[in-house]
């Protein structure tokens, strides 16, 4: 399924985080939103699933504007695996990894065959199946990462969101979580952390700073040495195809801002 | 641990087997109430009165077994009591078990939205100034219009932006609680010693009063609640995971709020305005149901609805038995009874399942 950003802003207690950002995502490509912290990402991704409402322009999933869908049918087409749940009452794995089914009941609905078999299938999947009975509070980080992303994928949405899906998974989790994604054959937009990660799963990557789009289109061709260096303020040496990053950070004279560079928001806006 | 694939949830037995018994224990205590009292009646003839009164053409209604006496003590005294003691305690529990997703806090109650202080203050303006001063209102009436006028100051006061915000909900809630319970007690204090009573025996809530019309609000209000809560079982469990996780499930929080607080008030609005403030039911009866069965909303509601039940017509009738032919107040013996019991539940390994670990 398609998905079209078309000039979205998002403002946030009267500033503006995300500023006139485009983008098109094709049906099946993986597309990952690189850049520093606060650059917007995550306040882009919101406007993915509904969680914020952009104060200008347009998120169109399968052609229709976001805005218009019903929330159910919002759900059923963009799946979201979010950092981490809330857990002041508390539901076992499978209890969560079930709450994905329910975007395709109506009220009163009861769990069927084909929701079990989903719930499980996606459980094997992202290597939970273990953790059935577990009370999501108890698990650790990256287990709680991994049944964020089985309950994302027992949704069986064709456009799936990932906001910093690899922050608390070990280098082997976080290559199969992003082969998993790979193998999916969805749409995918993700927020990622790590240009390596980005470099070797995405098909293409968007380079976000101060809320706006600076740069898009192949990793190997779009994160260079120097994007890299004014975007994130590090230096970087880049080693084969696909490309792979190799970080030391830049000897900062005192006094300097952390972002040498790009413009700050709020001085271009008059 | 893994789970045999296509088996259903390890606590799904356990409900199925909770909600069951409630039931049975529920009609039995009915029965019981009917034949505990100054009136000697049997358990067989109390049972053998309630069904005569609905199925009309029972025998033993006309052959002269039964007394005009026992009829009355039954179907006019202890059958409305027991009655209104299961519905209060059903509403409030579902009430508490509601507010406690709305808001997302352990801590919240039936009350915690200035329900219970805005009914307080409805009730004891007609007992100290008398009817005729508030519009004629009965007692009844002016407590329920006032729940829902507290009710319906907490919503606007946490509405900001569009969004009902929890903290907001439970912050004008505690302030207005406060000031409605300072008018309370203004007018307690600045009263007849007489109507002190009164005052005392409304918060501290009591059901000894019922009659079969006091039953009509908190039956609807219970229906409405049970439908309402029954078909957003699942949209509860996804609010449960916090407001964004909601939204990417396809469940619209703050709407799902709103209807929440109304049901939630309405529940509470009509059980006060009847039986008082009964407290301790609605904040601690969910939690049990939830150490129980689980969080899942689907077994977490009927246990928590029957059990509020059973909980309250059993506290009613030991209220009236222990110390006959003295009464104690149903406040207290709730309390009494409700929280050692709680306390030793919350100790016991199995309580994490309600999210008692951290």
């Amino acid at each position: 399924m398609r998905v079209e950003i078309e000039g979205v802003t998002v403002t946030l207690g009267g500033r503006d985080v995300v500023r006139d950002a485009s983008l098109v995502v094709e049906p099946g490509e993986i597309i990952g939103l690189v850049g520093p912290n606060g650059s917007g990402k995550s306040s882009l991704l919101r406007t993915l699933y509904r969680a914020v409402r952009p104060s200008a322009g347009a998120v169109r999933v399968g052609g229709d504007d976001m805005l218009t869908l019903s929330t159910r049918e919002a759900a059923r087409r963009v799946a979201v695996m979010l950092q981490d749940p809330s857990t002041e009452f508390d539901l076992d794995v499978y209890e969560t990894v079930l709450l994905g089914r329910g975007p395709h009941h109506a009220t009163f609905g009861r769990d069927t065959a084909e929701d079990v078999a989903i719930v499980e299938e996606a459980m094997r999947r992202t290597e939970v199946d273990d953790l059935a009975d577990r009370m999501v509070a108890t698990l650790s980080g990256g287990q709680r990462q991994r049944v964020m992303l089985a309950r994302a994928l027992a949704q069986r949405s064709p456009v799936l969101v990932l906001d910093e899906p690899s922050n608390h998974l070990d280098i082997s989790h976080q290559h199969d979580l992003m082969s998993t994604v790979r193998g999916l054959g969805r749409t995918v937009v993700a927020a990622l952390h790590d240009l390596n990660l980005a470099a070797q799963y995405c098909d293409r990557v968007v380079v976000l700073a101060a809320g706006r789009v600076v740069a898009h289109g192949a990793p190997g061709v779009v994160l260079t040495p120097d994007l890299v260096r004014t975007t994130f303020a590090i230096d970087v040496q880049v080693l084969g195809d696909p490309p792979v990053f190799a970080f030391r950070p830049l000897a900062r004279a005192a006094g300097t801002p952390d972002r040498i560079t790009v413009p700050r928001a709020e001085s271009t806006h008059p | 641990m893994r789970r045999a694939p296509n088996r259903p949830h390890p606590l799904a037995r356990r409900a199925a087997l909770l909600t069951t018994t409630l039931a049975v224990v529920a009609l039995l205590l009915v029965v019981v109430s009917g034949a505990v009292g100054s009136v000697a009646v049997t358990p067989l003839q109390a049972a053998q009165i309630v069904v005569g009164h609905l199925v009309p053409g029972m025998p033993w209604m006309s052959d002269g077994s039964l007394t005009p006496l026992q009829d009355q003590a039954v179907w006019q005294f202890r059958l409305p009591r027991v009655l209104l003691a299961g519905l209060a305690g059903a509403g409030l529990a579902l009430a508490g078990a509601l507010m406690q997703v709305t808001v997302r806090n352990p801590l919240a109650e039936p009350y915690i939205l200035g329900v219970s202080s805005g009914a307080s203050v409805g009730a004891v303006l007609v007992i100290v100034l008398g009817s005729a001063a508030v519009g004629g209102l009965s007692l009844n009436v002016a407590a329920f219009i006032g729940a829902l006028v507290a009710c319906g100051c907490v919503a606007a006061l946490a509405r900001k932006d569009g969004a009902l915000s929890p903290t907001r909900m439970i912050l004008s809630g505690v302030a207005l609680g406060s000031l409605f319970s300072a008018i309370t007690s203004y007018l307690t204090i600045s009263t007849d010693a007489q109507n002190v009573v009164s005052v005392l025996f409304f918060l501290l809530g009591s059901v000894s009063a019922a009659t079969m019309t006091s039953l009509v609000g908190p039956t609807i209000a219970l229906v409405v609640g049970c439908v309402v809560a029954g078909g957003l079982a699942r949209s509860l469990n996804a609010l449960l995971t916090g407001d964004e996780s909601a939204a990417s499930l396809g469940v619209d929080a703050t709407r799902l709020r709103g209807v929440l607080l109304v049901v939630a008030s309405l529940l509470t609005g009509a059980v006060v305005s009847v039986a008082g403030g009964i407290g301790f039911v609605g904040l601690v009866v969910p939690h049990v149901a939830r150490i129980a069965v689980g969080s899942d909303h689907r077994r977490t509601l009927p246990v928590t609805v029957l059990g509020g039940a059973v909980f309250l017509m059993a506290a009613d009738l030991l209220a009236r038995t222990v110390a006959a032919p003295t009464e104690i107040p149903l406040g207290i013996l709730t309390a009494f009874v409700g929280a050692p019991f709680f306390l030793w539940l919350m100790r016991r390994a199995g309580s994490e399942r309600a999210g008692f670990g951290r």
